[in-house]
């Protein structure tokens, strides 16, 4: 039992384990989300691309 | 004009039948560089369970944990193949994005001197520590704390390694020469490691984690952008950008961070 609590927990904080940086990458992504369906344009380089890579660096 | 659901369909079909030696090339390092360093840690735990008991609980326990993670393997595939392309690449790259910075955070502080470099030897002396004194290694009871011990690691790190070769590679049916990528790995880290019979302390891990995780983070939003819909300019080329441009800010992070800690100092 204790095994698969030290599991999940390893398998949480892969994904999770910087609680600051989890949420920002998922704010960007919703945001981008939002922009490319607001802009609505999916076939070309738009400013929602370049906002979306420059946040993830960021 | 295309709906957007239509867009990710033609687009996801497409995708599918495209594999272009670029993208191969990338997911293929990117699976045998990530799955090193992974594999590095799990082999310095398996030697301190070996060299400080036996190689027999050492190698049950390794043989258990790679017997879970194939069947895990075995499960996940045929799952994967039920999942519409547009969101596998959606929900992988998120996912990807966050394992990928992690790393590039934590390589980019190493790097800084913010927090302590991963040392090999320290874990394995660590590891000796916990597993007791020659006296306590004759109980049979240990042999059991150091078969779980062997276990915990290959298994913790396995997944890992499973989680990066189905990231880089489900995306674009690339998920072969990824895992060979990952299993080339495996093969490099046990015929040293059967060669010197020490912790593999000189690969340079952090080094790898600095570029690992540049790489998984511009598959990360490649994946991510493809599953919102996004055409990429320059197609899979942009993948390159991308790593570059996150091995830039990587450095200039770490460079800020090593200021600021000077000065806070």
């Amino acid at each position: 039992m204790a095994l698969l609590k030290e599991l999940a927990a390893e398998l949480v904080g892969m994904f999770a384990g910087e609680k600051r940086l989890t949420l920002a990458v998922l704010a960007v992504v919703a945001a981008a989300d939002c922009w490319i369906d607001f802009t609505s344009l999916n076939d070309s380089f738009s400013a929602g691309q370049c906002y979306f890579l420059v946040a993830c660096c960021c | 004009m295309p709906s957007r659901s239509s867009t990710r369909t033609t687009k996801t079909a497409e995708q599918e039948e495209v594999m272009t030696w670029s993208i191969a090339a990338l997911a293929v390092s990117a699976a045998f560089l990530a799955s090193l360093v992974e594999v590095v840690e799990a082999f310095t735990i398996v030697l301190a369970v070996a060299t400080l008991r036996s190689w027999r609980p050492a190698t049950i326990g390794t043989s258990a944990a790679l017997a879970l993670l194939a069947t895990i393997v075995l499960l996940l595939r045929p799952l994967l193949g039920q999942i519409p392309v547009a969101s596998l690449q959606l929900a992988i790259g998120v996912l990807l994005l966050l394992f990928g910075m992690g790393w590039l955070r934590k390589a980019s502080l190493w790097v800084a001197g913010v927090i302590p470099l991963h040392n090999e030897e320290a874990i394995y002396g660590a590891e000796t520590a916990r597993l007791g004194t020659p006296q306590q290694r004759v109980r049979r009871s240990l042999q059991w704390v150091a078969g779980i011990t062997a276990l915990k690691a290959v298994l913790l790190e396995g997944l890992e390694v499973v989680f990066i070769v189905i990231a880089v590679g489900a995306g674009r049916g690339l998920l072969l020469p990824a895992g060979l990528g990952a299993l080339a790995a495996c093969a490099l880290v046990l015929v040293i490691g059967a060669v010197i019979h020490r912790p593999l302390s000189r690969v340079p891990e952090n080094s790898l984690k600095f570029g690992v995780g540049a790489m998984l983070s511009s598959f990360g939003v490649f994946w991510t952008g493809e599953g919102l819909g996004i055409s990429w300019p320059g197609q899979d080329l942009a993948l390159l950008f991308f790593a570059a441009l996150f091995l830039a800010a990587g450095l200039v992070g770490s460079s800020l961070a090593r200021r600021l800690s000077m000065e806070f100092a």
